[in-house]
């Protein structure tokens, strides 16, 4: 276990890479900073969760004050719970004086509680009492004695969901901690990262040992990529401080590679089917903020896409939009001059949806049911089309 | 003809989001519906709404996350969260993050009202 963390501004604390994964969470990162919500960070065992959380104290407006850390595996409640909340003097063998807990430390800053999936419900107990009142009560205290204000950012390898679901996790702590849930993805799914990522660390490395700094051949730069990494960034990061230190000459070849990095058995890429190729067409206009006229039009002119296809498109889209075309075009990223062009398109494939079957007017009409709180005067049945 | 005003509804529930965006249609408003906290932060940029009301529960993410990237990305957007229970302190984390808290079971007419409040109050600023 870590005490209160010194080491706050370390080379290593930033994210490395440009994948669409990557991009999402610094721009989750940017904003979660600036507020001063719970988190819950999730992700697989190194992939730096607590590098995430040093990045957020840093940024936030709690900056100048404490970071701590705590883990919250592996220790036994009593010593969890005097570690977190303190103790006064004679309340167990040993304690021969009055000791803050952690939470004190953090007043006005920040605590990172790592592994908080595996806390026992009696300590889960004591956090929420913690979360609702800001009361601290050291362990063999009469009362609490201080009210502290710390933000508190959890971490799990954990899937609470599922710890919940088992009784093992308190629905309403998940409720209070995740308030902003930030997902960092295992490096597997983020391969396009993994050639920054060693640069980084063997340019670092190469500079703590005052080494020569070794080039990859392509070929062993491929396996790397292609390997599975399971223990995340935090295994790059090791195997490349040892592949540094054993590098004998200035270029790492396939052979120089440890047994287990062997490229995966080639696997038949699988046609995807019909409604995830839509799905990700959708995902692409939609978060990746590509034009309707290039993830959709192209595709279809050159017959790569049916008409069914563009059907069931712009169905998923009317779904989201309530009938309405106006605001598909702005969801499907089309200047909204691009309206006219769009319909007259879908008009002459034969793809244009009635609006009406996704909006709820059937069989009311102007006088339907009254709503007292209705704006008078609106024509619900606004015409789009 | 004033402009409707176009509400952005956010509930992983997709058939509690299809009853609240008929019911926000019926009241006059334009509407989004999204069930997606992902999909939501995207459309909220292309889709400009005049409010955003969501439910606090949206798959891992909480709605208040929601209502922070919003009071980020788009200042001055009224936010309303739903919640099926009380919860001091998520009531805290939402007045803390400019949003407005309302406990389920909540009439139609409350909800239309709160939301008619939010929308002059952003108009006023």
């Amino acid at each position: 276990m870590q005490g209160p963390t010194t080491s706050m501004y370390e080379d290593s604390d930033k994210l490395i890479g440009r994948s669409p994964a990557i991009s999402d969470l610094r721009e989750e990162l940017s904003y979660a900073a600036r507020s001063d919500a719970k988190i819950l960070i999730t992700g697989e065992s190194g992939v730096g969760k607590e590098i995430l959380a040093r990045l957020i104290h840093r940024h936030s407006s709690r900056a100048r004050a404490q970071l701590v850390t705590i883990n919250c595996a592996g220790l036994p409640d009593s010593l969890l719970e005097s570690e977190l909340f303190g103790h006064v003097r004679g309340s167990f063998t040993g304690a021969y004086r009055d000791k803050p807990g952690l939470l004190e430390t953090a007043h006005n800053g920040t605590i990172f509680m790592d592994e908080v999936g595996e806390m026992s419900l009696r300590m889960q107990a004591l956090l929420l009492r913690f979360l609702e009142s800001g009361e601290i009560q050291r362990v063999g205290a009469e009362r609490a004695q201080a009210r502290v204000n710390v933000r508190v950012i959890a971490a799990t390898n954990r899937n609470l969901t599922e710890r919940i679901a088992s009784k093992d996790f308190r629905e309403d702590l998940y409720y209070r901690l995740n308030v902003i849930h930030l997902t960092v993805p295992p490096l597997r799914d983020r391969r396009e990262d993994i050639p920054e990522l060693l640069d980084h660390f063997i340019e670092h490395y190469s500079q703590r040992h005052a080494l020569p700094v070794p080039r990859l051949a392509p070929e062993a730069l491929a396996q790397l990529v292609a390997y599975n990494w399971p223990g995340n960034v935090r295994e790059l990061k090791n195997f490349v401080e040892r592949l540094v230190l054993r590098a004998r000459s200035g270029v790492i070849s396939p052979t120089d590679l440890p047994m287990e990095i062997i490229p995966p058995p080639q696997v038949a890429v699988r046609e995807p089917v019909r409604g995830a190729a839509i799905e990700r067409m959708y995902d692409r206009m939609v978060n990746g903020r590509e034009s309707f006229w290039t993830v959709v039009y192209e595709p279809f002119m050159s017959r790569d896409m049916t008409r069914d296809d563009l059907r069931a498109l712009v169905s998923r889209g009317l779904e989201q939009t309530r009938g309405s075309y106006r605001i598909l075009v702005q969801m499907f990223n089309m200047p909204d001059g691009d309206y006219k062009r769009f319909l007259n398109f879908l008009r002459k494939h034969d793809c244009q949806m009635p609006f009406q079957r996704f909006r709820n007017l059937a069989g009311r009409g102007e006088n339907g049911e009254p709503d007292e709180a209705a704006s008078a005067g609106v024509d619900r049945r606004r015409a789009d089309v | 003809m004033t402009q409707m005003k176009r509400i952005f509804v956010v509930d992983d529930d997709r058939q509690v989001l299809k009853y609240l965006a008929d019911l926000l249609q019926d009241a006059g408003f334009d509407t989004v519906a999204c069930d997606r906290y992902q999909d939501a932060k995207s459309l909220l940029a292309a889709t400009r709404p005049d409010l955003l009301l969501t439910d606090i529960r949206l798959g891992a993410y909480n709605g208040l996350q929601l209502g922070i990237f919003a009071r980020d990305h788009h200042p001055g957007l009224p936010v309303i969260v739903l919640t099926g229970y009380e919860d001091p302190t998520l009531r805290d984390e939402a007045l803390k993050s400019g949003a407005q808290y309302l406990v389920k079971p909540v009439t139609r007419s409350a909800l239309i009202e709160s939301i008619n409040k939010a929308l002059e109050a952003a108009d006023n600023v």
